[in-house]
């Protein structure tokens, strides 16, 4: 009798498990994290924000007199890992970026075979982080500190050893439509390595980068055609789609012949 | 009683015993077997493996947009709604959105689904190169492997082409598994029942040919975008759609055209919000 409770008990707690698990949703959501709400840092959770359309504007100084002789517009993507905040602020960190225009490329972010290849080795980290303002918690200040690199240059690569700063204020993360900026006066030596002290006369004097809009809810997916000579390799048709009645047609049988021999049994003890 | 006699019926006992403790572990497994089989196929059922819910209140969000365009209000404000509604809601964060989820979607018996997916204008794909196309393949959050689902990633035979592709948001992204109006129609298990579809991702109406694979496979209206929508316009149409409809009580068309007129196209892209069949 020991043995059959033990049995039952055991079937008990398996039917138990199947059906919480069947009937239990999965609704799992982060908090919420901004706009049009007071306080709303302590609640964002971490992620990797991908912007995919932003803009920089740089400009450049290249006779060491910090004036500007020349800005350039630079557009590309940029990816920013924040952390889930803690107490009221994000840390966060630039992991990639990439903008491109005029001949040249502006890099940012720590070295990354997967994430970011192109960037000199030796080039620092770029952190940031942002803070709710005291004053209302509904805005908080968003900042980075920058490390970069421009190629080609007729001086080389250039890099920054002193990071500058942008910041910006902010409603949400991630923040769309957003434009950070380095405020004026600004003059930041440039030099041809991203350790070594070989100084150039180039100075950046400006640095202002905007986010951009929101991408889109698309993609892009490419699908395989059949056509002579294509890649696509023909196959034996497609995997079964039925469901697994007959599966089931033999548990529901196993189960009525075992209750048949049980009940033949108990039949049998009865009357003898 | 001579001793012998004793001596055989004592044997004889003794064998019934050894007989009856036998029958009875085995009396004990069968009723043990009969019990797990009925807790299986009982288990099975609940999960929706066979016969699915008849039901019609029954509704699924599928939020693979929560991979790269998270907005848990939404998902809260959605499901919310619903079940004021009366409808027991399933909720699929993007981790869970997978191909065999797609696969099983029409066997739930799901009145309502709600597609929070990246949607692709599709390009196919041949060695003389790639030609666009206007009809939308939806993401998945899994990552392509073109060996994973051979049958169905290649051509099969009779078929023009695949049934699942490589996704990606942009170019150079890590490629996902996209699913082809083909494999809505020929790879989807069981029938949807007359069920509502919502395609909350970009250009899902731009063409015809995936909510028609759609209504093909049982569903009874699908929903979408003209051109590209961002996620938080989608996301407000949606869920102001799903007010006229489940709490309004307005019928599907009538609901589509007024959050049509109420939230107007995508402010970037300029997206509208149709349904199939057209006028409802």
């Amino acid at each position: 009798m020991r043995k059959l409770s033990m049995i039952l008990l055991t079937v008990g707690v398996i039917a138990l498990v199947v059906l919480i698990t069947s009937l239990t949703a999965n609704r799992a959501w982060a908090d919420p994290c901004g706009p049009d709400e007071e306080g709303w840092i302590p609640g964002c959770l971490g992620q990797v924000d991908d912007f995919r359309d932003t803009t920089a504007l740089i400009g450049i100084d290249q006779d060491g007199d910090c004036l500007e002789d020349f800005s350039l517009v630079l557009g590309g993507s940029a990816k920013v890992e924040r952390q889930s905040a803690s107490d009221h602020t994000i840390d966060t960190e630039i992991v990639s970026m990439e903008l491109a225009g005029g001949g040249l490329v502006l890099r940012a972010g720590k070295y990354d075979p997967v994430i970011n290849p192109d960037i000199n080795q030796n080039v620092s980290p770029t952190f940031g982080g942002i803070v709710e303002q005291a004053g209302n918690p509904a805005l908080a200040d968003s900042f980075f500190d920058v490390f970069f690199e421009i190629s080609p240059t007729p001086f080389g690569n250039l890099y920054n050893h002193d990071a500058v700063r942008v910041g910006a204020v902010i409603d949400r993360v991630p923040p769309w439509n957003t434009t950070y900026l380095h405020p004026t006066p600004l003059c930041l030596a440039l030099y041809s390595d991203p350790i070594e002290d070989w100084e150039t006369p180039v100075n950046l004097v400006q640095a202002r980068h905007s986010t951009g809009a929101p991408p889109p809810t698309g993609g892009i997916v490419e699908l395989l055609v059949d056509s002579s000579g294509s890649p696509a390799r023909a196959v034996q048709g497609s995997g079964s789609s039925a469901p697994p009645y007959a599966a089931i047609a033999g548990g529901l049988a196993a189960a009525a012949v075992a209750l048949a021999a049980t009940g033949w049994y108990a039949r049998r003890r009865l009357l003898s | 009683m001579s001793r012998r006699r004793q001596k055989k019926r004592s044997q004889r006992d003794e064998l019934r015993r050894r007989k009856g403790g036998g029958l009875r572990k085995a009396a004990a497994v069968l009723l043990g077997v009969a019990l797990v089989c009925t807790a299986l196929a009982a288990g099975l059922l609940f999960s929706g493996l066979i016969g699915g819910d008849s039901g019609p209140r029954r509704a699924a969000i599928v939020d693979q947009l929560s991979l790269t365009q998270p907005n848990p209000d939404f998902a809260e404000s959605a499901t919310n709604l619903l079940e004021q509604a009366g409808y027991t809601v399933d909720y699929f964060p993007g981790e869970e959105v997978t191909v065999e989820l797609y696969r099983n979607l029409p066997t739930h018996g799901y009145g309502l689904i709600v597609l929070r997916v990246h949607s692709g204008l599709t390009r196919e794909v041949s060695e003389e190169g790639a030609t666009p196309r206007e009809y939308v393949s939806l993401f998945t959050g899994e990552a392509y492997n073109d060996t994973k689902y051979p049958d169905e990633t290649f051509v099969a035979p009779g078929e023009p082409v695949a049934r699942l592709g490589s996704a990606v948001y942009y170019k150079g992204a890590p490629p996902l598994f996209g699913i082809a109006p083909g494999f809505i129609k020929e790879s989807m298990k069981g029938k949807f029942d007359d069920t509502t579809v919502i395609l909350m991702g970009c250009d899902g109406l731009k063409s015809h040919d995936t909510g028609q694979a759609f209504l093909d496979r049982g569903a009874g209206a699908f929903v979408s975008w003209t051109q590209a929508v961002t996620a938080s316009h989608s996301d407000a149409a949606t869920l102001r759609l799903l007010e006229k409809l489940v709490s309004e009580g307005l019928p599907l068309a009538d609901a589509v055209a007024q959050t049509a007129a109420e939230v107007g196209p995508d402010p970037l892209y300029g997206a509208e919000l149709r349904m199939l069949p057209e006028g409802g």
